[in-house]
């Protein structure tokens, strides 16, 4: 496995991206996620205290970085306001890059083709670039919430992942809270991949690709982010995608990662230690030796597929079960 | 209803939708494949050795007796030659044990199997209701907790059986697995998933007893299917004493979780194994292979409660609030830089205070911005250190640890207990603190209060 989770990605990275000027931070954003939204600002109010050690040599100025703020449109929930919102967030902040990709995007990946529409690779191999159309028929086709909102997560990873590598991005930002972080331990361990949570949900370096992520609202609740954002001033509320509430439904069609959530938002009123002791304590896990270049790697998440995936798989036990049934289920 | 044929046998009617696999069998096909599986889980692990004396930890519950009963079948059908028990722990709580102890005998004597009941009296010299006659009843699952984890191995050794199973099932897996992650309890997510436990205590003491839980497989809800097709005579009760917290709310979660998606039960006791190699100081770092068939220690905290269903025995009722005490206090008190006090000195300071609030929070987490910097270079430089830690034995002491910094969970230094010899990270056991305490409390000469008969 990679050695070098830290903290302090300028220092530690043995192999500076190729750009020549400042380093690019970057910030992806998934409008529809309540939290990510306020990551933008968050930052603002202590990004200087959280991003300098990460700029060595750059200290040319209050801010030796530049944020590139990324928005997925994955054309969920009310995709016209968050659009809205984001140019409000760009006239707000002029002084960062934005951009805009859908989400179908991460289909043009090397090998999602080939994982995730096999009848279609073979005969029109990458004519045309995958539209919004073309995902939403992949995600309908899955058998469960839960493997759409997997799926949708891993490909937004993925995509954000490449956006930076692209533009030669030296670290991502993620707004998890720790609220959020609980959830996706919790979320993960029920699919069976929390032996990926240390890479996951740590600081540093991930299986996906050579940008190390960074989450810096990580000792934030979520209660607390809601309650800074109507206390800074301007108000952050008005760029603020709000969440509805979903209506009750039957738990079949809830996803884990639902369930999760609305675990942890009734743990978080009565006992915050709670939340964040849970993502404290896979911190402490060691990450999974891994001897690069040997070992396969599943198509789908990247993991490493020893000891994660039956015998000549080329996807892991998770995704194994994000994908099952979906001839059969339609 | 459409009538499905069974996917095994294709000739009967398919009675049962399994929940682990999600086909469609008939009775005799599912008994049949619950009972090979189980046989699957015992013989890829070599758990027993031919001729081998087991007790099974009998509650009268359906677990224990399905346990019970497969056991029996299998034994029979392939010749393992094992020597079955039925043992059986009576806590002495009036009304408590009653039926199912009934159900117990009346099982052993439908298998044909010799049946011990051994009392808490007999073990401890208290039942648990002259407990809670002196301490009451706020508290007194903490002494029915950890008189249990020993009264097994006690019983075992009074039997001479160095080995005992327990009936505990997947979603009891996988309920720990969450327990410890909520509690953030690493040491006991590093033993909760692991197939056998053993006390590693010196050799011939009830302290060496292996212990093991074959079932830890398969689902509750076919365990009860088993049951219920095999016609197994079970009785199931709460304790009367025992209130329902943290494991109360694993449970939930992992009954929901369930009804969302049924094979989520087995692929988070697969998580807890994963992470459970990947526990600091595990001995089985970047080890490969799911299973893990090597006796783990154990120590005089495991889950091993059997019969109550409960919090493991644990004063259960506020547990969670507790523990959101203990982690405020232990926060403020880094915030403060108070902590260092207490973190510095010995081990076995760090080692009680984890088994005290079955907590540790470990490095400083919730930094403040103003140091955020300092703190986590600090924090992040340990990592690559814990990567590099080369592989250990279990055997081998965490001699040269220090230098990989206070980040790693307090590993606890198993000992023996100078009174009993019971595994314990302490000098004495905390079954002997607690009879002392008791016994301190009890009039040397027998006088009755009440006087019930004499």
């Amino acid at each position: 496995m990679s050695p070098s989770t830290t903290a302090s990605a300028g220092a530690a990275r043995p192999t500076p991206p190729p750009s020549p000027s400042a380093p690019n931070l970057y910030a992806p954003r998934a409008l529809t996620n309540m939290s990510r939204l306020k990551a933008s600002s968050v930052w603002r109010a202590s990004e200087s205290d959280m991003l300098e050690p990460a700029m060595n040599g750059e200290k040319s100025g209050r801010t030796g970085y530049r944020l590139h703020v990324l928005y997925v449109e994955d054309g969920k929930g009310d995709a016209s306001m968050a659009s809205k919102l984001f140019e409000l967030v760009k006239h707000r902040y002029p002084e960062h890059t934005y951009s805009t990709r859908p989400l179908s995007d991460a289909l043009a990946l090397p090998g999602m083709q080939e994982v995730l529409r096999p009848h279609q690779a073979t005969t029109q191999a990458s004519t045309a670039t995958p539209s919004s159309s073309d995902l939403s028929t992949i995600l309908a086709n899955l058998t469960s919430a839960t493997s759409r909102t997997d799926l949708h997560q891993l490909l937004l990873r993925k995509l954000v992942v490449h956006c930076a590598q692209t533009h030669t991005c030296e670290a991502i930002l993620w707004a998890d809270s720790t609220t959020r972080l609980a959830e996706r331990t919790l979320a993960e361990t029920a699919k069976g991949r929390a032996f990926t949570l240390p890479t996951q949900t740590r600081d540093g370096e991930t299986p996906l690709g050579d940008v190390p992520s960074y989450y810096p609202m990580r000792d934030l609740l979520r209660k607390e982010i809601l309650s800074y954002t109507s206390l800074v001033s301007p108000d952050l509320g008005s760029l603020i995608l709000e969440e509805k509430p979903r209506p009750a439904v039957s738990t079949r069609d809830t996803s884990i990662d639902e369930l999760m959530k609305q675990y942890f938002s009734s743990v978080e009123r009565e006992y915050p230690s709670i939340v964040a002791n849970v993502v404290r304590t896979t911190g402490k896990l060691l990450v999974e030796r891994v001897e690069e270049g040997v070992e396969g790697r599943c198509e789908l998440c990247d993991v490493v597929l020893r000891g994660h995936a039956p015998e000549r798989s080329r996807l892991c036990f998770g995704c194994i079960r994000i994908l099952q049934g979906r001839e059969t289920g339609g | 209803m459409p009538h499905y044929p069974c996917q095994t046998c294709h000739i009967s009617r398919a009675q049962i939708l399994r929940p682990s696999t999600g086909t469609r069998l008939c009775a005799p096909c599912f008994t049949l494949a619950f009972e090979t599986e189980t046989a699957a889980t015992i013989t890829s692990s070599s758990l027993f050795h031919p001729g081998e004396r087991i007790a099974i930890g009998a509650s009268g519950g359906k677990d224990s007796t399905v346990l019970a009963s497969v056991l029996q079948t299998l034994n029979t059908r392939y010749n393992w030659g094992l020597e079955l028990v039925l043992l059986s722990i009576d806590e002495g709580i009036a009304g408590y044990r009653d039926h199912s102890l009934e159900a117990v005998k009346r099982n052993a004597e439908v298998l044909g199997l010799p049946l011990k009941i051994l009392g808490y009296e007999e073990l401890y010299g208290w039942s648990m209701d002259a407990v809670v006659a002196q301490v009451g009843r706020k508290g007194n699952c903490t002494y029915c907790g950890v008189f249990r984890r020993q009264a097994l191995d006690r019983g075992a050794a009074v039997l001479g059986v160095r080995h005992v199973v327990t009936g505990h099932n997947a979603d009891d897996v996988a309920e720990t697995v969450v327990m410890n992650l909520l509690r953030g309890d690493l040491a006991r997510l590093g033993r909760g998933t692991s197939l056998v436990t053993g006390t590693g205590g010196a050799e011939g003491g009830f302290a060496s007893v292996k212990r093991s839980k074959p079932l830890m497989w398969a689902y509750e809800k076919e365990i009860v299917m088993y049951a219920h097709h095999k016609r197994l005579d079970y009785f199931s009760t709460e304790c009367i004493y025992s209130p329902e917290a943290f494991r109360g709310s694993a449970r939930t979660l992992i009954k929901n979780l369930e009804r969302i998606r049924p094979e989520s039960i087995l692929d988070v006791v697969r998580s807890g194994i994963d992470m459970a190699r990947l526990v600091p100081g595990a001995g089985g770092e970047g080890g490969s292979g799911s299973l893990r068939v090597e006796a783990i220690p154990r120590d005089a905290e495991d889950d091993t409660g059997g019969g109550c269903s409960g919090d493991n025995g644990e004063d259960a009722g506020g547990e969670m609030a507790r523990v959101e005490e203990t982690l405020r206090l232990n926060e403020r008190a880094e915030e403060e830089g108070t902590e260092t006090e207490i973190r510095l000195p010995a081990k076995a300071v760090n080692g009680q205070r984890h088994d005290r609030d079955g907590l540790h929070t470990g490095p400083p987490a919730a930094a403040l911005p103003a140091t955020v910097n300092g703190q986590n270079h600090d924090r992040h430089t340990h990592i690559p250190d814990i990567a590099v830690v080369p592989i250990r034995t279990k055997q081998e002491k965490k001699s040269g640890r220090k230098t990989a910094g206070d980040n790693l969970p307090p590993r606890q230094r198993l000992g023996q207990c100078e009174r009993c010899g019971y595994l314990s990270s302490q000098a004495v056991c905390k079954a002997c603190m607690l009879l002392e305490g008791l016994n301190k409390a009890r009039p040397r000469t027998g006088i009755e209060v009440g006087g019930a008969g004499g």
